[in-house]
């Protein structure tokens, strides 16, 4: 098991700590003592358990964390990349761009407005869509200033309809970290393109296969990301725990 | 064909596509009423109208349709 402090989310989720667990499947849950499952020194705690490790995910669940999604990663290889007939149609008044300032400006409107809610944050009771938002959008700039991220404009009839961010992790792979329609009930049948456009990006970029990672909260996006070719790598279940800091030290004080 | 007509089509349609029995259509019927109604299903359910009734929707016609009103319209159009 691999632990990591996450002080970023100090300013993207305002916690005043956080740490994050990473299980493997060869973890045994007698290796888990009270450091993680009675852990008081972090305000905001998310593990990470390989899915059939029921009996570290029930410990877990039995110790005050709650479950929060099963994130899937997914794959595909960009060697024999094609869009599938049946987008075709579609994508004949579709196109893409780097973003520039004031595009990107707008894309992160949108992140911030709180277009991803089906994400683990935004259905965390003690958060919501916003602040999800308010995090990814932050993520994506550091992401960007780093260099290691690019940001694109999907455009229908040369209208802005939604957006992706391509993160490369090396010479070989590249991540398609975000992406999503500005307005879904206007793009009806474009939703492939935000996720078909980062895979045909990637290929024109000379990379030979594309990662991302998906949560079962968003079967929709599972669902297409699938039809496109992509294929399941791995899962692990995520679940959270929130301390309440100043009544754990009450506690300790009495 | 009469609106009557398309909606006894439309529903034996969404009744194939989506695999369920007795779906209640009417015009106001959205992709919020009926449960797996995606990106990827509304794709595939465009094509099965498409073959049913011998037509071909406009790609924007596609993109503005909000509910199954406005389905039945385009199709009305085009048969």
């Amino acid at each position: 098991m691999i632990k990591k402090e996450t002080p970023w989310e100090k300013r993207n989720l305002g916690v005043s700590s956080s740490i994050e667990y990473y299980f493997d499947v060869f973890d045994c849950i007698e290796e888990m003592g009270d450091e993680i499952l009675n852990n008081g020194m972090y305000e905001y705690q998310v593990a990470h358990i390989p899915v059939g490790k029921i009996d570290i995910l029930n410990t877990l669940l039995a110790h005050g964390f709650a479950f929060a999604e099963t994130k899937i990663e997914i794959m595909a290889d960009l060697k024999e990349l094609s869009l599938p007939e049946r987008f075709g149609r579609f994508s004949e008044s579709l196109g893409y761009h780097k973003a520039d300032e004031d595009e990107l400006e707008e894309m992160l409107y949108n992140i911030r407005c709180g277009m991803f809610d089906t994400d683990k944050v935004a259905l965390d009771p003690c958060f919501n869509a916003k602040i999800a938002g308010s995090r990814y959008a932050l993520w994506t700039m550091d992401e960007i200033n780093s260099g290691r991220g690019s940001a694109y404009v999907v455009t229908q009839s040369d209208k802005p309809i939604g957006f992706f961010v391509l993160k490369k992790n090396n010479e070989k792979i590249v991540e398609s970290f975000l992406a999503g329609l500005y307005n879904k009930e206007d793009s009806a049948g474009f939703g492939f393109s935000v996720l078909y456009y980062p895979m045909a990006e990637a290929k024109k970029l000379g990379i030979k296969k594309i990662i991302a990672g998906v949560s079962s909260n968003n079967p929709d996006s599972v669902k297409m990301h699938l039809a496109l070719g992509y294929q399941v790598k791995n899962m692990n279940y995520s679940v959270i725990k929130h301390v309440r800091l100043d009544k754990m030290s009450e506690t300790k004080g009495e | 064909m009469s609106r009557e007509d398309i909606y006894k089509k439309l529903k034996e349609i969404f009744e194939d596509v989506f695999d369920t029995d007795n779906i209640k259509l009417d015009d106001l019927t959205s992709s919020n009423d009926i449960d797996g109604w995606d990106s990827l299903t509304h794709i595939t359910l465009i094509g099965v109208i498409e073959d049913e009734f011998g037509i071909r929707f406009g790609v924007d016609e596609i993109s503005g349709m909000k509910n199954v009103g406005q389905m039945a319209d385009s199709i009305q159009r085009l048969v």
